[in-house]
């Protein structure tokens, strides 16, 4: 799976969880670029990654993520 | 040492020349001296829980950071299958977790003995005295050590980071031990995170004019609004708490709105001169308020105050609670039988309710504390089973929700939540929270509340001190906004000088300036 692949999957997980058809994530997004990612809506969309993806992630990165392109980043790292 | 003593401002003062005038990188050690004596005023007996705290994690850490080091070498020795990797990987994470969970007892033990040893007895008495039972189980008086809560979770924290590998355990243990007593933190927060917080201790910083100035300006603010506002405030209702009998009517109102803005400017205040302080000498602290007061619903008042406690909780509660296996299992059971809606929010509500009782027990050993908690728990649990129902509407109804209107009416129905919620708070016992919310509505004639501030000065002063707070959160409210100080330092001089000189001017003529412990001192 590529970055490109991982990203389109990424932007449909996003649309469904925060209810906004009109999002696209891209690297540098973070939580304050998207309506509603609070630390409630984070644990959601984690789950939401992991059921598409089927991977888990680890605690450290649940809560260290820095913006969307270091989600994609671990995310390849287990898919590949 | 409290902050707002004379003693404070010499300790600093001398704290600060020394710092910047002896070699860079013994800095650190100073810190460390200092953090210890500091402590030592509160009691030098005190420091034998602050030390055993941090010799307990000190050694958890390491214990946990040798595991991972043996894993790596033993895991790159040998030509191994992945089921071996597995088994290895398993064995260690055990090794890591059985340290982990006795470092945690460990400590949550002594929190346990000493904030709530005396509150389980008296329960346990009352208990048995209900059921006609003579129980004769001694109930004395433990003290709890000054910030015990604090420096007890930050240590938690701490191994936590270093069983999840977020960060490697400090190996030097003077370094260790003023990460867990750097004193501007140590007796009422920010709860620090080792990360963003440990490589700043242990740099040399070289004196900045700039940061020293803004330093002294924050610890200034601080004075103003402990001095001026919360000690003003508390002499005027402290009364009307302590007989809380002989007061009715909306006047009780009157009274949480001030008591709302007394724990405000108390605690964000103690954090304005911590920040301030350790600003000075190099250090910027995370930060506890975001302008609380403007929050539009009770998840984004949390969001607002007492920021560190809330990611603390955050992190290492809620996070692996709704992680764990029965909450995942049980929504992925929902998710499974169709049941999607549920499956988003009932595990976060049951995580939710822990994590609320949890802080609720943290604040201290009263059942007040714990019905305060769970009245928050009950509004986010609220909140998130109507968050898809107000997102539907939301985009229905986009002008109305956009509108200055709505959101001035989220802020104060917030403000509503809040103040309700300090008559829980406040109170000693839950019979006095009843007596208040059972006695709030009447009649109020604005003699009752003059009646309160007995002198001119105080009322003024708290007037002045209150809109002073609302005008500088208010402009931070627009995030775009420069910080306020910035702003001023670059104001031409004579603003400037008006500026501080009305500011101290206004603590010399309507501080509070007698003995005061800080509000969370108790927590």
């Amino acid at each position: 799976m590529n970055r490109e692949q991982v990203f389109k999957k990424l932007n449909g997980i996003f649309r469904e969880v925060f209810d906004n058809t009109e999002i696209i994530v891209n690297d540098e997004t973070t939580a304050t670029d998207v309506k509603g990612w609070d630390s409630l809506m984070h644990i959601t969309l984690i789950s939401a990654v992991e059921d598409e993806f089927g991977i888990r992630f680890a605690m450290k990165d649940i809560v260290n993520m820095k913006n969307v392109g270091s989600m994609v980043d671990i995310i390849l790292e287990m898919v590949n | 040492m409290a902050f707002t003593t004379k003693t404070f401002i010499v300790f600093m003062a001398a704290l600060f020349l020394l710092y910047y005038s002896m070699p860079a990188k013994y800095q650190w050690k100073l810190l460390l001296l200092a953090s210890y004596v500091f402590y030592a005023f509160a009691s030098p007996v005190y420091l034998l829980f602050l030390a055993c705290t941090t010799l307990f994690t000190y050694i958890g850490a390491r214990m946990m950071e040798i595991c991972f080091a043996r894993e790596k070498t033993v895991l790159a020795a040998g030509q191994l299958v992945s089921e071996e990797k597995k088994s290895i990987r398993m064995g260690y994470e055990k090794r890591r977790k059985q340290v982990l969970t006795t470092v945690i007892l460990l400590l949550l033990l002594m929190l346990g003995v000493f904030k709530y040893a005396t509150f389980i007895l008296e329960n346990l008495v009352s208990l048995g005295g209900a059921f006609g039972l003579e129980l004769t189980i001694p109930t004395m008086k433990i003290i709890l050590p000054i910030g015990l809560s604090f420096y007890v979770f930050q240590s938690i924290g701490y191994c936590i980071d270093v069983y999840r590998g977020t960060c490697k355990a400090q190996e030097n243990l003077a370094k260790y031990a003023l990460f867990i007593s750097f004193f501007p933190q140590l007796l009422q927060g920010p709860i620090g995170n080792y990360e963003s917080l440990a490589p700043q201790l242990f740099t040399p910083h070289e004196f900045e004019y700039r940061r020293a100035v803004e330093g002294i300006q924050r610890v200034a603010w601080g004075f103003f609004k402990k001095l001026v506002v919360a000690n003003q405030i508390e002499a005027a209702i402290g009364i009307v708490f302590s007989d809380y009998t002989s007061y009715s009517g909306a006047l009780w109102i009157v009274v949480l709105i001030l008591y709302t803005f007394e724990l405000y400017a108390d605690f964000s205040g103690y954090m304005d001169i911590a920040n301030g302080c350790a600003y000075m000498l190099g250090i910027t602290l995370q930060e506890n308020f975001d302008t609380p007061l403007f929050s539009t619903s009770a998840s984004d008042f949390w969001r607002r105050w007492h920021m560190t406690l809330g990611t603390w909780f955050r992190n290492y509660l809620f996070y692996p609670l709704l992680r764990s296996k029965s909450l995942s299992g049980l929504r992925k059971k929902l998710k499974k039988s169709g049941q999607s809606y549920l499956a988003q929010v009932l595990p976060t509500a049951i995580a939710l309710l822990v994590v609320w009782l949890c802080t609720g027990i943290w604040h201290g050993a009263a059942w007040g504390y714990i019905v305060w908690g769970l009245y928050y728990g009950c509004f986010i649990i609220l909140d998130t089973l109507l968050t898809p129902i107000w997102n539907k509407l939301r985009e229905s109804y986009r002008p109305i929700f956009q509108s200055k209107l709505f959101f001035n009416f989220r802020v104060v129905r917030t403000f509503l939540i809040v103040i309700v919620s300090f008559a829980i708070f406040r109170p000693e016992n839950i019979l006095e929270t009843v007596y208040i919310v059972t006695h709030w509505i009447g009649t109020l004639h604005i003699s009752e509340i003059a009646a309160l501030f007995p002198s001119s000065r105080q009322k003024l002063g708290v007037i002045f001190g209150i809109l002073s707070i609302l005008c500088v959160d208010l402009y931070h409210l627009d995030k775009k906004r420069y910080p306020i100080r910035k702003r001023l330092s670059k104001a031409p001089l004579v603003v400037r000088y008006v500026v501080y000189l009305s500011g101290l001017g206004a603590i010399a003529l309507f501080g509070s300036f007698g003995q005061s412990a800080f509000i969370y001192f108790g927590f």
